[in-house]
């Protein structure tokens, strides 16, 4: 039976790898249809347990055994900001700083004006070794696109939606009932539709190519082309963040907020993307 | 004319002159007999040419060389012009002996021109005795066989009678010694042999900082030694234009040595040498003070320590401190203050401690001690302040509550304090066991996406539609016909059903005109068949079908009127032939 469930696990996520630009960990509705309901609730009943049974051990100050557990729980169905933020935290306590950034940088995907989060990022950046300084000059129009940062993806989307909803209903008002005002309103609309629109597309657009990377190891080297003969450029530590560009079988090409480039090996890099291969490492 | 030749001729000369003349190199000194004090002047003059490279000097290891520049002459004598540059150096002599310098060298078109060598001899300055001259450094120590770390006291003398400019002081590097300044040098005029003498003096403590044999290298001093120039008597006869100043003397650059010194340093002995010693040496004592004697519990009072002393005081450091468990201490930073009386460097090392006693009752700060080397005596002493006494009272409530009130009516806010910094707690609530996708392409985003534009393409149709409804009568007609004729024939077949048969053959033909009216938009009921065969010969309709139409409505026509009767089976075919052909002209006539 655990073969099986296995089996359909594994082809069910190959499919939506395979068919969706966001993979998602725990992708696996079909899978719960071709179980019986009680199959489901087992599933459930286990999956809190697991959660308990974590957040005793982050209590206790048993921090790697907590990571143990919240990654098993990501592993499985359960995927959303909450679990992220306490792997975050438990990988925190344990001093591993960049792994803590990365899992916090996840839940911020799901969870974009979590304040807890956001103190706990802070700090933990705080923490880190590199002053790398970046260049700040769209922080003002960030604070101004606040819907581009201030909501998750997904409610971008459904905001979008329901702006998408409401001008065509008013187009099929105006279509049957035409009123001068409403032309006004329609337009209103259009702007907001297409105003959110772009932004859900720039965020798509930046969810799946630009790709943020955290260092994982205490110290790396990062090297001018993508082999141990090329010129060692600078060296990052823990928890260090920048962005991939470009990715090779064993190397990353990355560029640093302050636009330092160079070639890093991928085995010391977190890739900031819900990703099913990520929580192999 | 006379004059323009003799230009002509003297400027021929002129450039001729380079070449007929072979080059000279000459090296010329001002004197060849030197003290260590004085300066010699080389010259290496070239004759012949006036363009050329600079010439290169011999190596001169016991001389310090300066260049002075150069100068051009040019000489017209007896018609002969010659032409030349000179070179000049200042040699300054650094030690005694005869001394070979040269030859210098000059590059000129290829050939090396080598200049006359020059023999100096340099005596030591010092073969005249000192009262004999006219200015003279001397420099001496106090004391030639100190212990490590005793002050000995370094001086400098400048005696001079006569009148010098621009002096400068080389003092030695001191190696091995820490050296303290013992403040601004002293002018006085002091009489040798007979002569008067004016004498600047400075003077250093100088701290040995190891044992051993330590030299003290000479001091050196330059200055320029005016001498005044008696060419003309005058107008500017006059002390007052006896200066430097207005260039009516001359000076003359000398550099003195002093002789070196070697000190004999001596270890600290060990005998006598206890924990407690201080690392001083010299002359210290100690002493402590209160500021309060009387005092409440929770009160503060000040203890002054002072080590003051000649010596090394640099080195001074607080006394060891006893734990006293009967008070909070409260350490201040200590301020050490110099001293320099006359010849001896000193100071005092002030060290403030807050006491707050916790007890009431007699409370006692004990004597604080530490050793020092006292050279004069050659031993080690001990320094050791009075304990001092404190009687502290009960802390008395009426201030207490004073103090309350003063805090309560106080406005001022005080700054956040952080304590420390760490992570927020983890989130523990069940709910977080919710499964959050972030899929997008989830099929029921695509519809919400799709179904509004489905929406509005469709009302857009519908509303056409009702438009049309409205203007157009035939196109209404046209749509409806279809479904007014299914609803008669229905009527018909139950009338077959119940063998109500009177009216079969009117119902059905008219039913079928009707169709045909309504699709071609006339009026139905009232056609021939010739007119429905015209109209619709002009909608090009097959010739088989129209046949077939006419054919059936002559059965339906004759039926009525002839007494022709079919049976009930016959009149459903028949009714089903009607349907067939109406059905065929639903579809192939659109409007």
């Amino acid at each position: 039976m655990i073969i099986i469930k296995k089996l359909i696990f594994t082809i069910s996520t190959g499919v939506f790898f395979f068919s969706n630009a966001y993979v998602v960990q725990g992708q696996n509705q079909s899978v719960t249809t071709l179980f019986s309901q009680s199959q489901k609730i087992e599933e459930e009943v286990d999956a809190a347990t697991l959660f308990i049974e974590a957040n005793k051990y982050y209590q206790e100050e048993k921090y790697s055994d907590a990571a143990l557990r919240y990654e098993k729980l990501i592993h499985s169905k359960v995927s959303n900001g909450e679990i992220y933020y306490n792997l975050g935290n438990s990988y925190f306590k344990m001093g591993m700083l960049g792994k803590a950034i990365l899992s916090y940088r996840l839940a911020e995907l799901y969870l974009p004006r979590d304040e807890d989060l956001k103190a706990n990022l802070r700090y933990a950046r705080q923490l880190t070794k590199d002053k790398i300084e970046s260049k700040q000059f769209l922080s003002f129009l960030k604070e101004f696109c606040f819907w581009y940062s201030k909501l998750s993806i997904k409610e971008l989307l459904i905001v979008f939606l329901i702006a998408h909803g409401l001008f065509w209903a008013l187009a099929i008002i105006r279509i049957f009932w035409g009123k001068e005002y409403q032309n006004l309103m329609l337009f209103i609309n259009l702007a907001l539709v297409v105003v959110l629109g772009c932004s859900l597309a720039l965020k798509m657009y930046n969810y799946t190519y630009n790709i943020d990377g955290v260092v994982f190891a205490k110290e790396i080297t990062v090297r001018s082309g993508n082999g141990f003969s090329n010129t060692a450029l600078f060296q990052l530590h823990d928890g260090a963040e920048f962005k991939i560009i470009k990715q090779d079988t064993n190397w990353i090409k990355i560029e640093l907020g302050d636009g330092k480039r160079g070639w890093v090996e991928s085995k010391w890099v977190g890739k900031c993307q819900l990703d099913i291969n990520r929580v192999n490492k | 004319m006379f004059r323009f030749r003799v230009v002509l001729v003297s400027l021929f000369l002129l450039i001729s002159a380079e070449n007929s003349h072979a080059l000279s190199f000459i090296a010329k000194v001002d004197k060849t007999e030197a003290t260590l004090q004085d300066q010699i002047i080389l010259t290496l003059s070239v004759e012949g040419t006036q363009r050329i490279g600079g010439p290169q000097l011999p190596s001169m290891p016991a001389f310090d060389v300066m260049s002075r520049g150069s100068s051009t002459r040019m000489q017209i004598i007896n018609g002969t012009i010659s032409s030349g540059i000179d070179y000049n150096y200042i040699l300054i002599p650094k030690k005694t002996g005869t001394f070979e310098i040269g030859p210098a060298t000059l590059s000129h078109k290829g050939k090396t021109i080598s200049s006359n060598k020059i023999t100096l001899t340099i005596t030591s300055a010092d073969t005249k005795p000192q009262a004999a001259k006219n200015l003279f450094i001397t420099t001496k120590v106090s004391n030639k066989s100190p212990y490590v770390n005793e002050q000995i006291i370094y001086t400098f003398r400048l005696y001079r009678n006569i009148k010098i400019a621009n002096a400068s002081l080389d003092n030695p590097s001191f190696e091995g010694f820490r050296v303290e300044s013992l403040g601004k040098e002293r002018q006085y005029e002091t009489v040798i042999n007979g002569r008067t003498f004016l004498v600047t003096e400075i003077k250093q403590a100088l701290f040995p900082a190891r044992e051993g044999t330590l030299e003290i290298e000479p001091a050196r001093l330059q200055c320029e030694v005016v001498t005044r120039k008696r060419r003309s008597r005058g107008f500017f006869d006059d002390p007052f234009f006896d200066d430097s100043f207005f260039g009516f003397s001359s000076t003359e650059s000398k550099i003195l040595h002093s002789n070196p010194i070697t000190v004999e340093v001596k270890p600290l002995p060990a005998e006598g040498k206890t924990p407690l010693f201080s690392s001083l040496v010299g002359n210290f004592n100690i002493a402590t003070h209160v500021s309060k004697e009387k005092l409440e519990v929770g009160d503060t009072t000040t203890l002054t320590i002072t080590i003051k002393g000649k010596g090394n005081i640099r080195d001074a450091h607080s006394p060891e401190f006893p734990f006293l468990d009967s008070f909070k201490i409260y350490d201040d930073k200590p301020k050490l203050t110099i001293q320099t009386t006359g010849d001896t460097f000193g100071g005092m090392l002030t060290i403030k401690k807050a006491l707050v006693p916790l007890k009431k009752g007699t409370l006692k700060v004990p004597a604080l001690t530490f050793t020092y080397f006292n050279p004069e005596r050659g031993r080690y002493e001990l320094c050791m302040s009075t304990p001092l006494v404190m009687q502290v009272l009960p802390a008395s409530d009426k201030e207490k509550l004073h103090l309350v009130e003063a805090l309560g009516t106080t406005t001022s806010k005080e700054e956040i304090k952080i304590l420390g910094k760490d992570i927020l707690p983890i989130h523990t609530s069940l709910s977080a066991l919710k499964s959050y996708s972030m899929n997008l392409w989830h099929w029921p985003y695509l519809v919400f996406f799709f179904l509004p534009i489905a929406g509005y393409v469709g009302s857009i149709l519908v509303k056409r539609r009702k438009e049309r409804w409205e203007e157009d009568i035939g196109y209404v007609r046209s749509k409806s016909a279809m479904r007014k004729f299914n609803k008669k024939i229905a009527e018909i077949k139950t009338q077959i059903k119940n063998e109500d048969t009177s009216e079969f053959y009117r119902n059905t033909s008219k039913t079928l005109k009707d169709l045909l009216g309504d699709k071609l938009n006339i009026t139905g009921s009232a056609l021939t068949p010739m007119e429905i065969e015209s109209q619709l010969q002009v909608l090009k309709i097959k010739k088989e079908k129209i046949e077939r139409l006419n054919k059936l409505l002559n059965v339906l026509e004759s039926g009525q009127f002839a007494f022709q009767r079919h049976s009930k089976s016959e009149k459903e075919d028949l009714l089903y032939q009607v349907k067939d052909l109406a059905k065929w002209f639903d579809k192939r006539i659109k409007k």
